[in-house]
């Protein structure tokens, strides 16, 4: 049988991106394509019926900042927020975009992209997800900004003629920033920690993992005990915070390998090891 | 759907279906097999092209993608000084690259010349980590990065003296 081919909508502005994505709402939006495609392991790709090109659009390949965030279009290539600099860019989420992969896929790959894959979390979710980031979701007369959080718990994701249009990344003076991935695959793991010293005291601190798949651990709970403690941290300080992080790990994600549980919990710990005062 | 594009500086344009895959089209419409689309996934490399003067993978590519874009291929790239220095770096540090790596590796280090006078350790390492080659793990393969990029600094300040 001969598979129809995709009907591609490539819309110059975002005024004609929102009237077609109104028209309509279930065509695929497809900037970078990278996850799509490489999900897609047919010779020719079997595609949506509808697809809105938004690799056109200038407004969704803006850069810009203020003195208190950074604003990125949807359609920016991870490459192009890379070169906005290592000095303006939090130091987490530099590691985390330049550890997606190879320049060339960096090229093609959008942070928009990165942040609407559902099927897992992708390398910078953890991060922005812990830097407070908020999404602007945009559609034929009305705009709202949304926290990543809630844009994630969404169901469904995004409403009728919605697109997401940019990220805005706060600047907040995290003084230390771990973000580290562990091979990938089935054990593999993401880890992103950040945390603000006020001369011997933790005065910020919040961390999450990302496992394959949608998993994300977090545990505010442990955030919230560490808060305001003295650095560097006590013994009974820190197996109290590692006992927190067992007790999630194992009341949600009991699928886990033990190795992956201990490679968790060690990771941790190491974290905790490194907070000393400035 | 047709679709029009700048290929190795030439305009052309074909009747397409929209989402085959550049690499696919490189090779089976215009013959240019320096392309070669190994893992379909964006891994190996191999079939890296220039897209508006970027690297990028054409196996992740669509046609309806590529419209009005300016595409050079290996088979472009070669021919160009830019090449030849990289080309002239390796031969002399002993490292001959064998055809179908040419577009994995002389794209990536094309770039990195492009933005870095003298690459570092860490630069070189990010061209080897990506790069499924085994030889790049040798020392002849960093050497002939090195030597590339002195052949590229001699041009430009020759350029500069002119």
């Amino acid at each position: 049988m001969v598979r129809e081919s995709s009907h591609i909508y490539v819309p110059r502005n975002l005024g004609e991106l929102l009237a077609i994505r109104k028209i309509r709402p279930d065509a695929l939006l497809f900037a970078g394509g990278t996850y799509i495609l490489k999900d897609n392991q047919e010779k020719v790709p079997e595609l949506p019926r509808h697809i809105i090109y938004l690799m056109d659009i200038d407004e969704l390949k803006r850069v810009s900042r203020t003195e208190r965030y950074l604003e990125i279009g949807a359609a920016v290539s991870i490459n192009r927020i890379l070169h906005v600099g290592k000095h303006l860019l939090p130091r987490a989420l530099w590691d985390a975009l330049k550890g997606i992969g190879p320049p060339a896929l960096l090229n093609q790959a959008t942070l928009g992209g990165n942040l609407c894959v559902r099927k897992e979390r992708m390398s910078a979710y953890h991060v922005l997800l812990l830097m407070d980031v908020k999404i602007e979701l945009r559609r034929t007369g009305s705009s709202r900004w949304i926290p990543l959080q809630r844009f994630i718990d969404l169901e469904p994701l995004i409403e009728n003629g919605e697109v997401v249009t940019r990220i805005r990344i706060p600047f907040t003076s995290w003084d230390f920033q771990i973000y580290r991935r562990l091979q990938d695959g089935k054990d593999g793991l993401t880890y992103c920690a950040l945390a603000s010293r006020q001369k011997e005291v933790l005065s910020a601190f919040t961390f999450s993992f990302g496992a394959l798949g949608p998993h994300v651990i977090r545990s505010r709970e442990v955030e919230s005990a560490l808060l305001g403690r003295k650095l560097p941290l006590t013994e009974r300080d820190k197996q109290q915070a590692l006992l927190g992080l067992r007790q999630t790990v194992e009341r949600s994600h009991r699928d886990f390998s033990s190795f992956r549980k201990d490679r968790i919990l060690s990771i941790f710990s190491s974290t905790l090891d490194m907070l000393i005062p400035e | 759907m047709r679709i029009s594009f700048h290929l190795n500086g030439r305009h052309v344009s074909i009747n397409t279906i929209p989402e085959r895959r550049l690499a696919d089209i490189l090779r089976e419409d215009y013959g240019l097999v320096g392309t070669h689309p190994g893992c379909y996934k964006g891994t190996c490399g191999f079939c890296t092209v220039l897209m508006d003067g970027n690297p990028i993978y054409s196996c992740l590519l669509p046609a309806f993608a590529v419209r009005e874009k300016t595409i050079t291929t290996i088979e472009g790239f070669l021919p160009t000084r830019e090449a030849q220095e990289i080309l002239k770096g390796f031969q002399e540090a002993g490292c001959l690259l064998p055809e179908y790596v040419l577009a994995s590796v002389l794209f990536p280090v094309n770039s990195l010349l492009e933005t870095t006078d003298i690459p570092d350790e860490e630069d070189i390492e990010e061209i080897i980590r990506y790069c499924h080659w085994g030889p790049s793990r040798s020392m002849a393969f960093r050497e002939g990065i090195i030597i590339a990029a002195k052949f590229r600094n001699r041009r430009k300040r020759r350029g500069k003296r002119k």
